[in-house]
């Protein structure tokens, strides 16, 4: 999932400080074999004692796993990229996060020219790339904890079968839009999901600048939380407490973000950077039970920002990141599904984290970090964090 | 995508909207509109923290006809012989039940079943122990009163004009049943009684047990060991909460949050005569409806509350005690070895897939028996709301 696309090498992080699963995407290579590995540790769990992740006032799903106590294999992850020929490449992860192994990405990339300026198209399985914070996950992104927006809004990370498009009409700007058959969270699948999307970056007087916005349409027919209730004949509930009530989603939900990335010319080896997002997402539909049902529609928005520096190959950041949920259930079940489903909130969800990251070399990363978590309840919860991360080309031929 | 222009446009104000609202602290909050299914102008006995029962359109409750019914439950003269009433299968000291195996007719007729507890009826799915055609309190009540199979109450066409001419007498029913059914010029009627019971019985409720005293706040209600065996009721390893879940202990429960009922039955492993999953004739659930092989010994999951009152338990009352209730559940159902229902239950093909082996150590055992415990009420079973009418 975390995998970057081969044809859309978007630096999403500050230049050159990207650390993901792959930072592929400017090789000539005809062949390319790489891994990659994160190993985090925790002082504590993000979920309550129970072991489930349920941020009060948002409907959680996909893959938004909370961070469990202890030593973690967050990611292993398998790729191969081949070149065809110049225009055409295929590509191909395998990916560990629960023990078993899953196809995170295999897609076909085809590169041509639209009146004159690049077009590029990505057909197959592969992650999502309207905001950065969709193509990376916890143990392989910027910091440890993962991104908060994308664990409550699309299910952490966005991993679909479909059909992405980015076009660059001006350097600097690209236009780009996905259809999707709506695997990924918030959609369900076969009902599908569409995006468009703009993204411009330019450097500035030295400074460097990115900045894109998004809009995504997604479906869900019969949608559960697949985390803990089985969809697809899995659950990652490690309690043997009693399972959230299986509470369904039909609708459509309309999702829509601003992203900005900025870093400052390098001084003396010194570097400092912002990042900002912001997320708003409607779900207009029903909620049923199997014997309740009632109409559920929200209008939630988000939004996170991350001052850091960085001295040679030091790093730090801080981030705070909050959500405003606001939920309107009607119906006779009202009130059974807002408890079920824990829609009924009135606080604010948020997350501050502070994070030391080192790279003593290309393919090694070691962050430790510290997050107070205010997620599930008023109160301040705090957890230690470190992360190891390696990735590195194993095969590459010209 | 199916997105129209319109949607596409709110989209795009979405995208340019997102970037300020994300700076702007809005408020969470979360409205809830459930309409108009919390009135509560007759007394229910049940709080406002749970929904109320359904209640048919044809018999809405009154509290005329709630007492006339009471009056009617606890009436000898309502049985064709005239020594029988419900309330002698139904004792209010024994959460409506009779403490006896399997109940016995004002004719003297063992009855296949045990009488259940009238306990929150108004919510059942479904209202017998294995019929899911039986939906309502209004299509219960007049089985009890004729059944001939066997005689209960003993209402038939030889006695049914006496058994009215003996409430008629009765000064104080002209008055009970002209209020209850002030648009009726001849009230007395079988019809009559049947709505008037059905109201008793939804009225009936029982919400007011240590364990609702500590979920509505008082942390001392209930001891430390309750609360653990409280945990190990709501935990996959013991599996009760299942098919006992909810505000009712079962889940077989319908209310008027509800639009779809759930009337769920299930085979715990009673009984395994021929190793097919066969039960004893005359307590074999819902096959006797269906007549499916598959619906061999499934019951509907009774109502957990006063439980530690209704002994003995299941069906068909054989199985005496709380604690041998809970060791049949620990081996995953009952293994008979000798005599005419001999069968190993714990191989019944039919048991639902939650009665399966548990280990309880002893403090274990004993927390969560003591859990079950506090589901007594025990202003429900001394409510004189309740009681007989005709005493005092």
């Amino acid at each position: 999932m975390g995998l970057k696309q081969w044809f859309w090498p978007v630096c999403l992080c500050w230049p050159g400080m990207a650390f993901g699963h792959g930072a592929t995407g400017d090789s000539n290579a005809s062949l390319q074999l790489g891994a990659a590995l994160s190993l985090n540790a925790w002082s504590a769990g993000a979920a309550d004692a129970q072991g489930y992740w349920r941020i009060p006032g948002v409907l959680m799903g996909g893959e938004a796993l909370p961070v469990e106590k202890g030593i973690v294999l967050e990611d292993a992850v398998l790729w191969g990229a081949y070149r065809i020929n110049d225009q055409t490449r295929v590509q191909a992860a395998l990916a560990s996060h629960d023990g078993g192994v899953e196809l995170e990405q295999a897609s076909l990339g085809y590169q041509t020219r639209l009146a004159g300026q690049p077009v590029q198209m990505t057909l197959g399985l592969q992650a999502g790339d309207f905001t950065p914070s969709a193509m990376t996950e916890s143990g392989s992104g910027q910091l440890l904890a993962g991104s908060l927006l994308a664990d409550a809004f699309w299910g952490r990370s966005f991993l679909d079968t479909g059909l992405q498009l980015a076009w660059e009409p001006y350097e600097g700007v690209t236009l780009g839009a996905g259809f999707w058959n709506g695997d990924a969270f918030p959609a369900s699948s076969g009902e599908g999901a569409m995006h468009v999307q703009v993204q411009w970056r330019r450097p500035v007087a030295g400074w460097s600048v990115e900045a894109g916005g998004w809009a995504m349409q997604a479906r869900a027919e019969q949608r559960g939380d697949a985390r803990y209730n089985g969809d697809g004949g899995h659950s990652h509930a490690g309690s043997s407490a009693a399972s959230p009530v299986d509470v369904r989603f039909d609708g459509s939900t309309r999702l829509g973000g601003v992203w900005l990335d900025v870093a400052s010319p390098v001084w003396n080896d010194w570097r400092a950077g912002l990042q900002y997002e912001a997320v708003r997402v409607r779900p207009d539909g029903a909620l049923s039970d199997g014997s309740h049902v009632a109409d559920w529609r929200a209008d939630d928005t988000g939004y996170a920002i991350t001052p850091g520096i960085r001295y040679g190959q030091w790093r730090l950041d801080y981030r705070f990141e909050r959500l405003s949920l606001q939920n309107h259930l009607q119906g006779a079940g009202a009130a059974v599904l807002a408890d079920e489903s824990a829609l009924a909130n009135s606080r604010h969800p948020k997350r501050q984290s502070l994070q030391l990251q080192w790279k003593p070399g290309r393919a090694w990363t070691v962050q430790a970090g510290y997050t107070v978590d205010q997620t599930l309840s008023g109160e301040h919860s705090g957890r230690y964090g470190l992360g190891l991360v390696w990735q590195d080309v194993l095969y590459e031929r010209e | 995508m199916r997105a129209g222009i319109r949607g596409w446009y709110g989209l795009l104000l979405m995208v340019f909207g997102t970037g300020m609202s994300g700076c702007v602290e809005q408020d969470s909050f979360t409205e809830i509109d459930t309409g108009d299914v919390a009135d509560r102008t007759f007394e229910w006995n049940i709080p406002a923290r749970f929904p109320l029962p359904r209640e048919p359109d044809a018999n809405p409750v009154t509290e005329e006809k709630f007492q006339l019914g009471r009056h009617l439950f606890y009436d000898q003269r309502l049985s064709g012989n005239g020594t029988f009433a419900c309330a002698s299968c139904h004792r209010q000291s024994l959460a409506f039940t009779d403490g006896l195996s399997q109940s016995v007719g004002s004719t003297g007729q063992l009855h296949p079943r045990s009488a259940q507890a009238l306990v929150n009826v108004a919510y059942n799915a479904s209202v017998n122990w294995g019929n899911p055609s039986t939906v309502s309190l209004e299509q219960q009540t007049p089985i009890p009163l004729f059944a001939e199979f066997p005689v209960e109450m003993g209402l038939n066409d030889a006695n049914r004009d006496a058994v009215l001419a003996r409430l008629r007498a009765e000064p104080r029913y002209t008055t009970l049943f002209a209020a209850a059914f002030p648009q009726q010029v001849d009230p007395v009627s079988y019809d009559s009684i049947v709505l008037a019971l059905a109201t008793f019985g939804r009225g009936l409720n029982s919400f007011n047990s240590p364990y609702d005293q500590y979920e509505a706040g008082n942390e001392f209600a209930i001891s430390t060991e309750a609360k653990r065996g409280m945990a190990l009721f709501f935990d996959e390893r013991t599996e009760c909460f299942h098919c006992h879940g909810g505000m009712n202990f079962s889940i077989s429960t319908f209310d008027r949050t509800q639009t779809f009922a759930d009337t769920s039955f299930f085979n715990n492993g009673l009984y395994n005569l021929d190793d097919r999953g066969s039960y004893p004739e005359g307590g074999q659930g819902i096959y006797e409806i269906t007549g499916r092989q598959g619906d061999q010994g499934r019951f509907r999951p009774p109502t957990l509350r006063n439980i530690a009152l209704t002994a003995p338990y299941m069906h068909d009352g054989s199985i005496a005690t709380l604690e041998d209730v809970l060791r049949h559940y620990m081996a995953g159902g009952r293994n008979i070895t000798v005599g005419a229902h001999a069968g190993d239950g714990r191989n019944n093909p039919n048991k639902s897939g939650f009665v399966r082996p548990f280990a309880l150590d002893e403090q274990e055992f004993s927390d969560l028996l003591t859990f079950l415990e506090t589901l007594t009420d025990d202003s429900f079973i001394n409510n004189p709301r309740f009681a007989n009418p005709w005493e005092g």
